[in-house]
C-alpha cells in the first residue's frame, strides 16, 4: 500500500472515531445532567461508561491522526478530516433529533470550504 | 401580539453560557494544538511511525497538551449539556482560524490570500450557525421526531 492510501485510511478511521466520541459525549451529557459543578461532573464521568467509550475513541483517534499527518500533506488531511462536521450533523439528527436546518447546513458547507482553503 | 413565543431571559442566559464555553473550547484547543505541534516537531524527519509517536509522547510539552485536553473535556461536557451537538461542534472550527493566525504571527509568516479566504469562509460559516437556536427543544416528550426549535433569534 502506498503511503498516501494508508494516510487516507488513517484519516477516514480517525474521522469516524471522532464522530463516535462526540456522539458518546453528547449522550452522556444528555443522560445525566446533575449539574455542571466540577465535582458533580467528575462523579458523572466516573459513573458513565459512555464517557469511557468516548475517551477511548479519542485516544485511538489521536494516534491515527498523528500517523495520518506523517503520511499526508495538510492540504489533503485537513479537508478530509473536516468531513467530521458533516457526519456529526447527520448523526445528531438521527440520534438526538436535532433540527439541522438549511442555515446550519450552509454554515457547515462554508466551514468545510474554509478548512480546505486553510489547509492548501 | 407576537405569534411566536418570546425568548425568555433563561434562554439568553443559557446562550451566553454556551458562547463562553465555546470561546474557552477554542482557546484551549488552540493552545493544545500549538503545544502538540511543538512536541511533534522534535521527531526526526526520517523517523518511522513508532519512533515519531515515541518521541512525541516523551516531550514535556506533550504533558501540557494532555492537561489542556483534560480541561477541554470538562468544559466541552458543560457546553454539550446546554447546546445541540450540531450547533456547538462546527463552531469549534474557529480553532483553525486562531491556530493559523497565531502560527503566522509566531513564525513571522505572511498569511497567503487563499488562507485568508478560508478564514473568512470559516467565520461566515460560524455566523450562519450562530443564527440558529443553540438548542432544539422537544415540544412533546412523546414524539421526539416532532422536535421543535425554541424560537429565539438574537
Amino acid at each position: 500500500m502506498t503511503g498516501r492510501v494508508l494516510g487516507l485510511l488513517f484519516v477516514i478511521v480517525s474521522v469516524v472515531l471522532e464522530a463516535c466520541a462526540q456522539i458518546f459525549f453528547k449522550q452522556a451529557a444528555e443522560h445525566d445532567r446533575g449539574g455542571m459543578h466540577p465535582l458533580a461532573l467528575l462523579r458523572t464521568v466516573w459513573r458513565n461508561q459512555r464517557i469511557f467509550a468516548g475517551i477511548i475513541c479519542f485516544l485511538l483517534e489521536a494516534v491515527l491522526w498523528t500517523l495520518a499527518l506523517s503520511h499526508l500533506p495538510v492540504s489533503i488531511a485537513f479537508p478530509a478530516g473536516s468531513l467530521c462536521f458533516v457526519i456529526v450533523a447527520l448523526l445528531s439528527r438521527i440520534f438526538f433529533h436535532e433540527q439541522v436546518d438549511a442555515m446550519r447546513w450552509i454554515g457547515i458547507a462554508l466551514i468545510l470550504g474554509g478548512v480546505t482553503l486553510v489547509g492548501v | 401580539m407576537l405569534n411566536r413565543p418570546i425568548p425568555d431571559s433563561h434562554y439568553f442566559r443559557q446562550r451566553r453560557a454556551v458562547w463562553i464555553g465555546l470561546a474557552l473550547t477554542i482557546a484551549l484547543d488552540t493552545a493544545a494544538q500549538l503545544c502538540w505541534k511543538a512536541a511533534a516537531a522534535h521527531a526526526p524527519e526520517s523517523a518511522g511511525m513508532l519512533q515519531i509517536l515515541a518521541t512525541t509522547f516523551r516531550q514535556p510539552l506533550f504533558l501540557v497538551t494532555v492537561a489542556l485536553f483534560i480541561c477541554m473535556f470538562f468544559n466541552w461536557m458543560a457546553v454539550l449539556s446546554k447546546a445541540d451537538l450540531s450547533y456547538a461542534q462546527p463552531i469549534t472550527a474557529l480553532g483553525y482560524v486562531s491556530v493559523s493566525v497565531i502560527a503566522a504571527i509566531w513564525f513571522h509568516e505572511d498569511i497567503p490570500v487563499h488562507r485568508m479566504a478560508g478564514i473568512v469562509m470559516i467565520i461566515s460559516g460560524v455566523w450562519f450557525i450562530s443564527g440558529t437556536s443553540h438548542r432544539t427543544v422537544t415540544g412533546n416528550a412523546q414524539s421526539p421526531s416532532k422536535a421543535k426549535r425554541c424560537e429565539g433569534q438574537p
